[in-house]
């Protein structure tokens, strides 16, 4: 049986840590033991395993997913960007990919502003882009109107990210499913006008926003393709399909 | 890119220049993603984690010591969150399989290698304390000192908690069919 001490040094001898003193010790020690022999050659072995294991090459996008994320200030400011903050302060408390049931947030700003005081779209269904001269900046609106649901699904993209607001007034509890491919989308981050009306649980490929009366919820997306990309919102009131309305992206200039 | 550079991007960023915080985001991000991946074993879990910790950095980055490396200081932050990460992931697990089925059969696909796979599998089987000095010397390959300083605990801790790891990792392994190991 190895003693502590003989362990300590076959390790260090692996890491290539030991003194010549410590080395004259570990080769005598190799020289008439073979319990010492065999756990060497297998720290060698795993050390070599271990060192065979390949880096994995980050994704492409992550840097500058991590740019658009930093705040605009330089960085001994506290002064941060309004949506990121209530990000940080969700993803610090919980676990972002997987569960959120919060409350918190502000009602949606300009982006809003600008989809409710501009022309909206007259169907249920698909919509498609407002302003073929700027394509990049183009709004997406759906509306969505039954007797006891009246609102609006919108997207805008604004440089890599993807802004997605539902508008909603609804007289019943319903269930809000925002499809999304994560291989082109990546989500982000998310507001709640009222944290009262309802919550936001993240699925892969979908999130869940469940709720009643006035709501607003602005989803961000960070766009990963620039291929055109899709989102579509399904309305359910007591599992019951109600309403689904899809929005394609463009191909991205960026 | 030598330390003292490192010291002068972040100087640059405290000035307000944004462009230095690219650099050092192109120099790290790499290490510091593979540091979240062999927590996590997810390359989404890895990116979230990742961004994370630069996001940190750079609302932090006055608080920097430029006695110590930067790479130590960011490393600090990578364990600090990727522990964060999997403490939340545990409750998080509990209420919701969906999610935890759902992400283990993507990451088979992208395990094409078994024995990576077992390392990574056997890995996440070592208690935290272990798993984090086998990823810190073997995958980062930082000195005992280093991880001592990332870790806030004595080398002779590091040393005492790496060879503990090594022999589970060991017992671990061959338990996964890893022969000789």
């Amino acid at each position: 049986m190895l003693d502590k001490r003989m362990f300590e040094l076959l390790n260090q001898e692996v890491d290539g840590t030991n003194s010549a003193k410590e080395r004259q010790e570990v080769k005598a020690l190799l020289s008439k033991n073979a319990e010492a022999r065999r756990t060497f050659e297998a720290l060698k072995e795993l050390a070599a395993f271990l060192k065979a294991t390949p880096q994995v090459e980050p994704p492409s996008t992550l840097k500058r997913r991590i740019l658009a994320s930093l705040p605009h200030a330089k960085p001994s400011s506290q002064k941060l960007f309004p949506l990121f903050s209530l990000a940080r302060m969700l993803t610090e408390g919980t676990n972002l990919r997987y569960a959120y049931t919060f409350a918190g947030g502000a009602v949606a700003g300009i982006l809003l502003f600008a989809f409710l005081t501009g022309s909206p779209s007259d169907t249920s269904s698909l919509v498609g882009a407002i302003g073929s001269s700027t394509p990049s900046k183009a709004i997406l609106s759906a509306e969505i109107d039954l007797p006891e649901i009246q609102g609006t699904f919108s997207a805008v993209e604004e440089r890599n990210e993807v802004i997605a607001t539902t508008s909603i007034n609804a007289s019943e509890e319903i269930d809000l499913i925002v499809r999304f491919d994560p291989a082109a989308l990546q989500f982000e981050r998310f507001q709640i006008s009222d944290p009262s009306s309802g919550s936001v649980t993240l699925h892969p490929g979908h999130l869940e926003l469940k709720g009643s009366g006035t709501m607003v919820f602005t989803l961000v997306f960070f766009r990963k393709s620039a291929d055109a990309v899709a989102l579509n919102a399904e309305i359910l009131i007591d599992g019951a399909k109600r309403s689904d309305v899809s929005l394609t992206l463009e191909q991205s200039s960026h | 890119m030598t330390h003292e550079q490192d010291h002068a991007l972040v100087q640059q960023c405290l000035n307000g220049n944004q462009k230095a915080f690219e650099i050092l985001v192109d120099r790290y991000q790499k290490p510091v993603f593979n540091l979240a991946f062999r927590f996590t074993t997810s390359r989404e879990d890895a990116e979230d984690i990742a961004q994370s910790v630069f996001v940190k950095a750079f609302e932090k980055l006055s608080t920097f010591d430029p006695k110590f490396k930067f790479f130590s200081w960011l490393y600090k932050i990578a364990v600090n969150e990727s522990i964060n990460f999997l403490n939340r992931k545990k409750r998080f697990d509990t209420f919701d399989e969906d999610v935890h089925s759902g992400k283990h059969g993507q990451e088979e696909h992208f395990h094409d290698h078994e024995m990576t796979a077992s390392i990574d599998m056997a890995l996440l089987d070592l208690k935290t304390e272990y798993r984090v000095v086998v990823i810190l010397n073997h995958f980062q390959e930082l000195s005992y000192r280093e991880i001592g300083q990332i870790l806030d605990i004595h080398e002779n801790t590091v040393k005492s908690r790496l060879f503990s790891a090594r022999k589970k990792l060991k017992g671990l392994l061959l338990k996964r069919g890893i022969s000789h190991a």
